[in-house]
């Protein structure tokens, strides 16, 4: 399919996402009416504080949970479950510790019942993230870093259209994050992937996006949007331009923003 | 080391205790005795004595432990299999959990009458007594392993493109194993005591066949022989599957 460059891919439409829970008898409105789009192709973050619903958008868009009002529409058809065409990367890479680094980069087109040469395709991208020499290495031997990298590849190996990823940088310090996050700009812009991150933290936000939606929480819901003008592909020097502090402080002052009314309530 | 002190302590106890004639003459054999009635057992005819034991220790050893082997391995394939779907699938678990758990209270002991009246004085009824026996750590240990999968782990697998079967074979079960290994050495040891009930009374071979011949016969030597094999059958078939999950299973552990 050829999309046009600003065709929808992802539209989610007044999602609301109540969790119930009887046990405890209380009802939490995570998420309420939030609508927003996102075009071929583009690099949207989700930006808020904790508990404002993040992982919640994700995890409707890949269809691990079911929205309880609204709708999410992908390529022009509604979510139903997961599937390989929006790869997910979690937080913590979630490899599985039995298999090898080699496998776990072939479950995905095994588990699609691929027979042709995903062994070459799989070491190809396991070069591409500076991991082939540890094909035979168990994720316990691995640092964290380079169990993200191992996460990254095995999504890539599906050919995703579209990569959903929830703080997957998250536990790394800051030399390997930029490493990494120039490894998925340049995945991004070479594969023209459409991305929807998930992050609290607002230098990644500026440094990685196209478009950053910033949240509130309480019921969570997107208060700002804020375009990055930045020409890709983005160059570490945009990290001290004025511009750059420019687009931080606007972000900070909606995240400030929401925790001063929080306190006023 | 320190795992060799209280054998050799009891050792001791034993060779005093028996030379000093403390349960009454001629009641309690030697460590010496119960060797020499151990060399018999196994080789033969090494005393000159007309001996029923003499010469019979491999059948028996044998036969206890192929029918713990097959008793066991019946309970781990259906175990196993049911353990899964009762863990992953809210109507499999209503199905049988509760009539499971309803069951499973009932001592393994309580079924030998039924296991006598439906299979007779045969092996069969040795083997259905193990496969209770056994049937029960080994199923809720895997359905426990089945329920507590990671959540990130299912979802990741689901957006790879895993069907719901793929994903019970390759991330469930495999995930599930540690857990399950530990269900089976509980079963393995439940499967030991099975047999040795079910031979005293359902079966004309084996360990627990001779034991009941030696109390039968009043052959305290014979008794201490076949109680030290069952021990040591015990703890070696235990060692063995641990050993085994040990290696295996290196990265459950991290
Ligand atoms: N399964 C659930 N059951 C009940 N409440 C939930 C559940 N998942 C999330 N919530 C609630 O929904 C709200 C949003 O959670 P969510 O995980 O989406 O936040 P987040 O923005 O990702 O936060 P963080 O940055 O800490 O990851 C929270 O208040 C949380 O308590
Ligand atoms: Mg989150």
């Amino acid at each position: 399919m050829v999309a046009a460059a600003s065709a929808t891919v992802v539209d989610v439409r007044g999602l609301t996402q109540v969790f119930d829970d009887p046990l405890v008898g209380s009802k939490i409105t995570a998420l309420n009416h939030v609508s927003f789009r996102v075009r071929q192709g583009e690099f949207v973050s989700l930006l808020g504080p904790s508990g404002c619903g993040k992982s919640t958008i994700l995890n409707l868009i890949a269809g691990f949970l079911e929205p309880t009002g609204g709708e999410i529409w992908v390529y022009e058809k509604p979510v139903r479950g997961p599937a390989p065409e929006r790869g997910v990367c979690f937080q913590e890479a979630a490899l599985f510790p039995w298999l090898r680094v080699l496998d776990n980069v072939l479950f995905g087109p095994q588990a699609q019942g691929r027979r042709d040469d995903i062994t070459a395709k799989a070491l190809e991208l396991l070069r591409r993230v500076g991991l082939e020499e540890f094909k035979n290495h168990y994720p316990h031997q691995l640092s964290g870093g380079m169990k993200q990298r191992v996460a990254i590849a095995r999504l890539l190996m599906n050919n995703p259209q579209i990569l959903l990823m929830d703080e997957p940088f998250g536990a790394l310090d800051a030399l390997t994050r930029l490493q990494i996050q120039e490894y998925l700009l340049t995945i991004h812009q070479e594969f023209r992937k459409t991305v929807v991150f998930v992050t609290h933290d607002i230098d990644e936000a500026v440094y990685t996006s196209d478009r950053i939606l910033v949240m509130c929480a309480r019921p969570g819901r997107i208060e700002r949007e804020i375009t990055i003008e930045e020409p890709r592909p983005r160059k570490r020097e945009f990290l001290t331009t004025p511009d750059f502090l420019d687009y931080k402080r606007q972000a900070l002052a909606v995240l400030w923003g929401d925790k001063q009314s929080e306190q006023a309530v | 080391m320190l795992a060799i002190v209280l054998p050799v302590l009891l050792l001791a106890l034993w060779t005093f205790s028996s030379t000093q004639h403390i349960f009454g003459a001629g009641l309690l054999p030697t460590p010496m005795e119960s060797a020499e009635t151990y060399i018999d057992w196994i080789a033969g005819k090494s005393r000159g004595l007309v001996d029923p034991f003499s010469g019979t220790w491999a059948r028996n050893v044998a036969a206890s432990f192929l029918r713990v082997v097959i008793g066991v391995s019946f309970a781990a394939l259906i175990g196993i299999i049911l353990g899964i779907l009762i863990g992953r699938s809210r109507a499999v678990e209503l199905l049988f959990d509760p009539t499971i758990q309803g069951i499973r209270p009932v001592p393994v002991t309580a079924w030998v009458p039924f296991t006598l009246i439906f299979f007779g004085i045969s092996p069969a009824a040795a083997i259905s007594l193990i496969f209770i026996a056994a049937f029960f750590p080994i199923l809720v240990n895997t359905t426990a392993g089945a329920q507590h999968v990671s959540v990130a782990m299912l979802r990741a697998a689901r957006m790879l493109g895993a069907s719901e079967a793929y994903l019970l074979r390759r991330v469930v079960l495999p995930s599930a194993l540690p857990q399950i290994f530990t269900g089976l050495r509980l079963g393995i040891g439940m499967g030991w005591v099975a047999v040795i009930v079910a031979e005293m009374i359902g079966v004309k071979s084996g360990l627990g066949y001779i034991l009941w011949q030696a109390y039968y016969w009043n052959r305290m030597d014979m008794l201490i022989c076949t109680v030290f094999t069952i021990g040591v059958l015990g703890f070696v078939s235990d060692r063995i599957v641990y050993v085994y999950a040990r290696r295996k299973f290196f990265w459950a552990s991290r």
